[in-house]
């Protein structure tokens, strides 16, 4: 769809056949692992694509579920499927591209100091009304030398929904706050870690491992992920973790947040190396080098804190948010709204 | 010989908000914020931004995007000049 300017309503992109084609690149969930709980509406609100394209990935092998007059969906059928259209418009796309365009900047930029405000908006798949129980993992922005103020929670009513829906849900519950991280240079010198950070990232970059959406059982289960031959941030920080421990390495895992225009959750690992944690993060590498990062960033990714990050007291295998429907853990939906501050709002002491 | 034709870049940012959110455009005042434009969400000014990133042919640099909050910022931003919300011709080389 074109404007009379020809403005393009979103990025050209390659059409229904980067669709198809897409399809057939992934590697589908394993049966065991799929999760058919994405209605059509929230399909689409991830891919963000005409609805007639969604019809014609049915037609080519989508797989999916009738549950009565739904159709359901594996979630990360669609994620991936979105992420490899190449129609530049779908939010996997979106983040990937926006997220880690600072990865191409000059190296000042990876660590200068910056606020933010972060929203985590979550909402339950299971449809009905659900009043159950709520939980965010909290901050802990000081372990980089940042810091976090203004912090709540709200739920219900009280949730602050402007300018968001969650994949189409409505948000239930919302965790917020500001927050200021500044970047640190740091670089790891031991050998072992050194290779197997190359090496997961030459495993993601050749296509030996696909880097892909994946469930909790499946991303949780580094073993699992790679004999399925996908990664993500969770499966290879869990994978290193493994690795580094191990060898005799002090090494532990970490759930936090990316900040940029938009936000999203992110998974790294961290070894202690000099009275001091180090992160290692061959995600981050690939991601930049995606968007045009030199071999310097790929250095950088190798021990020192992005300015773009801010840890939870988490590890990577727990989700920044977590909840109850009929009080037993529920699968979650949620989103990460990022706001760069200009200036720095007055800090509660 | 490939031919280089000139967009103008105001009506760009306002076909793309229109297409995208599905707005009158008479409603796009160069002051409005784009957050409270009606229908507007994060993704969708990803989106809006993406599409005229590839029309003018530029990649705006973080702290250019961080800035941006009115529909006017968005013009200045591609190297447009804010109008009234008429199609002025841009010239130029």
């Amino acid at each position: 769809m074109t404007g009379p300017t020809g403005a393009p309503a979103t990025a050209a992109g390659r059409g229904a056949a980067g669709w198809i084609d897409a399809l057939h690149r992934i590697v589908p969930t394993p049966e065991r692992y799929a999760r058919f709980d994405t209605d059509r509406h929230s399909a689409l609100a991830i891919m963000r694509c005409p609805p007639g394209v969604l019809d014609l990935l049915m037609k080519e092998g989508l797989r999916y579920r009738a549950d009565g007059d739904r159709v359901l969906f594996d979630d990360s059928d669609i994620r991936n499927v979105a992420a490899a259209s190449g129609s530049g418009g779908s939010v996997l796309e979106l983040v990937q591209r926006y997220l880690f365009r600072f990865a191409a900047a000059a190296p000042a930029e990876w660590t200068a100091e910056r606020t933010w405000a972060v929203r985590n908006l979550a909402a339950c798949p299971a449809g009905d009304p659900c009043a159950e129980p709520w939980e965010f993992a909290p901050l802990a922005a000081e372990d980089f030398g940042g810091r976090s103020w203004d912090v709540r929670t709200a739920t219900g009513a009280a949730v602050d929904a402007r300018g968001a829906g969650v994949d189409g849900l409505a948000p239930l519950a919302e965790f917020a706050a500001t927050v200021r991280t500044a970047g640190a240079v740091r670089r790891v010198r031991d050998r072992l870690v050194r290779d197997a950070f190359h090496e997961s990232l030459d495993e993601m970059r050749s296509g030996r491992m696909a880097y892909q959406a994946m469930p909790p059982a499946l991303r949780n289960d580094p073993a699992a992920a790679r004999a399925n031959g996908t990664a993500n941030c969770i499966s290879v920080s869990l994978h290193l973790e493994r690795v580094f421990t191990d060898a005799g390495l002090e090494a532990r895992t970490r759930k936090g947040y990316l900040m940029g225009l938009l936000g999203s959750d992110h998974s790294w690992v961290e070894i202690r190396e000099d009275g001091r944690w180090k992160v290692v993060d061959p995600v981050f590498a690939l991601l930049g080098l995606r968007q045009g990062a030199s071999q310097e960033f790929v250095e950088f990714c190798l021990g020192s804190v992005p300015n773009r990050l801010v840890p939870c007291a988490c590890p990577a295998d727990l989700e920044t948010v977590r909840h109850t429907h009929r009080r037993t853990p529920a699968p979650t939906r949620n989103v990460v709204l990022v706001t760069p501050l200009k200036e720095v709002p007055h800090e509660r002491p | 010989m490939a031919m280089t034709v000139p967009v103008d870049v105001a009506a760009s940012v306002r076909d793309a908000l229109v297409a995208e959110l599905g707005i009158d455009a008479t409603a796009l005042a160069g002051e409005a914020e784009l957050s409270l434009l009606p229908g507007m969400e994060s993704v969708k000014l990803l989106r809006i931004v993406s599409a005229l990133e590839e029309v003018h042919g530029v990649s705006l640099d973080d702290d250019v995007l961080f800035s941006i909050e009115t529909v006017d910022d968005l013009i200045r931003a591609l190297g447009g000049a804010p109008d009234a919300g008429g199609t002025t011709g841009e010239t130029g080389p």
